[in-house]
């Protein structure tokens, strides 16, 4: 009797445990990803926002509840720190529209390319391959150099073409350049990231549809617009919308191509930039948290502002 | 009988059809080279476009300082020196070795950590499905429109508090987390692509679940793997924003900010650091060329899902 009580008890135990382990497992398994997703990315993230309404500057200071106060700072009145922010506002506008509608049309080009079957296309798109694994910081010293204003590049071909009078236009830099030579950075930077998240949603386009198109007698571009674009539809959106977003938080290439250190140009500082100078140059981390929050509020509620339009279009 | 008469009509028909055909035959091959040509034009100016800021690098950094403050412009070196490099290389404020080193530990220590945290959830969010999957996966998408200025901002904080600031601790920990949702993504196509029979088979043979992830599917996976690896090293390896912020210590610092500090704030001798620039840049090329099938790979199946 005593010697036959283990045994079904055990049995029962480790039925019950291994039941148990059997649902919980895809939770252990995921258990290192969300702890470090929430110690590392969405705890920072809200105490960032907590951070814009407290009276920090540096690591060293308290965080006290000020209200409003930063951003009454960067919102109200037009000089110091909200004329900045007026100024960043609108240039970060131009910087992620013109960047991404850039960039959107080289990568259409580019993965359209890449869906075509013609000798040598390994050697394209190894060149795309090596442009998206170079650092940025790479890149933007290269460019930098290349707006160099004596020596550079750019100058020297725009002259030839007639473009430019002054020979040695500065382009970067200095407390007058603006934005545009950054844009072409930035175009140059993402369009051929872009063009392989297109050329996936290309890939999933079945043949047939292009062959049925071709026999109906449709052209080149009646298939692109009517079949390409349709199809691809929901990548184009879901492209779009990552890029807006990553283009408009960047913030590498205007830091590095356009500012030389120490200068602060004013006509070429976008909303990131200007959070991240005013936290860690300034030290305003409080300050510098609410310029990123208004800057995440702007970017998210334009997006969802034109999704919206997008969304009640489809649905009538 | 009915094999030669075939034949005969065959032969015929094709002999007829030939002729017929050689205006049509014409018109395609010219069609077809038409293509060719159109796409080649096409390729070759975004191969341009693409390739032009390279070369200026890569020709900079073999140029004779004398030359490059010429007006002579051509994308091959006027007088081929290898002196930048020997002078980043013997230049003790570049530093070279020691943050080359530097970058080497954080972005493989970052890229293990990533690995270990991605691969048993990547096969999770494969395999199974549990309450808070879709929360998961929808947590992995916003992480990207999270920006990073804010994140940065609270992160320094807690950094600071925990005093792991000017510490790779810190920044190996961000770097492995900043890569999550990617990899996640990424090694879940790839567990897909494997058959759910081949672990329960390993399973009727007594292995248990995670025994049969570890000694049949993750050998099985294994290309994939190591793709998603490479891609996050290089990410670690070029990434400039948080080690500049989280580091200040010069003896710490990694090859890309490197860059910048050897470059100093007065008049910039664009030869050697082009060639600094080519010897951060080098290893992160090298690396994406050897796994490029697997990336484009990855990115088709990652993206489409």
């Amino acid at each position: 009797m005593k010697i036959s009580l283990p045994l079904p008890g055990s049995s029962k135990s480790s039925l019950l445990f291994g039941r148990l382990r059997k649902h919980s497992l895809p939770y252990i398994l995921i258990v290192p990803a969300v702890l470090s997703l929430i110690l590392f990315s969405l705890y920072p993230f809200i105490s960032g926002i907590w951070y814009s309404f407290t009276s920090i500057g540096w690591i060293t200071d308290i965080a006290k509840f000020i209200g409003l106060s930063n951003y009454q700072q960067i919102l109200v009145g037009g000089v110091g720190i909200a004329q900045f922010f007026g100024r960043a506002v609108v240039q970060t506008i131009y910087w992620t529209a013109i960047g991404v509608a850039g960039q959107f049309v080289l990568a259409m080009a580019t993965a359209l390319i890449l869906n075509e079957k013609f000798p040598g296309r390994f050697l394209f798109r190894t060149a795309v391959l090596v442009s998206i694994a170079m650092p940025t910081v790479v890149l933007a010293l290269t460019w930098q150099w290349m707006y160099d204003p004596f020596y550079g590049l750019v100058n020297h071909y725009l002259k030839l073409l007639g473009v430019i009078h002054n020979a040695n236009t500065i382009w970067v830099g200095s407390t007058n350049s603006t934005i545009w030579p950054l844009i072409v950075v930035s175009i140059w930077r993402g369009f051929p990231f872009m063009s392989l998240m297109l050329l996936s949603g290309m890939q999933g386009i079945s043949q047939e549809l292009y062959e049925a198109a071709k026999v109906d007698g449709a052209n080149v571009v009646a298939r692109f617009w009517h079949i390409t674009l349709t199809q691809m539809r929901t990548t184009i959106m879901i492209t779009l919308v990552l890029n807006t977003i990553w283009t408009w938080n960047s913030f590498d290439i205007v830091m590095v191509v356009g500012s030389s250190w120490g200068v602060v140009a004013s006509k070429a500082l976008t909303l990131p930039l200007l959070a991240w100078i005013d936290s860690f140059r300034w030290s305003h981390l409080g300050r510098g948290a609410a310029i990123s929050v208004m800057s995440m509020v702007l970017i998210l509620g334009m997006l969802f502002w034109s999704a919206r339009r997008e969304l009640r279009s489809v649905t009538e | 009988m009915r094999f030669p008469v075939t034949a005969f009509a065959n032969s015929q028909r094709k002999q007829t059809g030939t002729r017929r055909q050689i205006p049509w035959l014409r018109k395609r091959t010219v069609k077809k080279v038409g293509r060719l040509v159109l796409l080649y034009i096409l390729a070759g100016l975004v191969v341009l476009i693409c390739l032009i800021p390279i070369i200026w690098m890569v020709k900079s950094s073999f140029e004779m300082a004398q030359w490059m403050r010429s007006s002579r412009i051509q994308f091959w070196p006027i007088e081929p020196t290898l002196i930048n490099y020997k002078n980043v290389l013997s230049n003790p404020n570049a530093a070279i070795g020691r943050s080359m080193l530097n970058s080497l530990i954080v972005s493989s220590l970052a890229t293990l950590l990533n690995l270990a945290i991605c691969v048993t959830a990547g096969y999770a969010m494969s395999r199974f499905k549990f309450k808070g999957k879709t929360i998961f996966a929808m947590y992995l998408l916003i992480f990207y429109m999270i920006p990073s200025t804010l994140v940065l901002i609270g992160m320094f904080v807690m950094l600071a508090r925990l005093h792991l600031l000017n510490n790779w601790f810190g920044l190996i920990i961000i770097y492995a987390v900043g890569g999550i949702p990617f990899s996640i993504w990424w090694l879940k196509g790839y567990f897909d692509s494997i058959p759910v029979e081949i672990e329960e088979e390993a399973m009727v043979d007594g292995c248990d679940r995670l025994g049969a992830l570890w000694r049949v599917i993750l050998p099985l996976a294994l290309p994939g793997v190591i793709t998603v690896g490479i891609f996050q090293f290089v990410g670690c390896w070029n990434e400039f924003m948080l080690a500049l912020t989280i580091i200040q210590n010069p003896k710490l610092q990694l090859l890309p900010v490197q860059i910048i500090n050897f470059m100093g704030y007065q008049r910039v001798e664009w030869g050697p650091v082009m060639a600094f620039s080519m010897i951060v840049a080098i290893p992160a090329v090298v690396l994406f060329a050897f796994a490029q099938r697997g990336i484009i790979g990855g990115m088709m199946s990652g993206f489409t899902r």
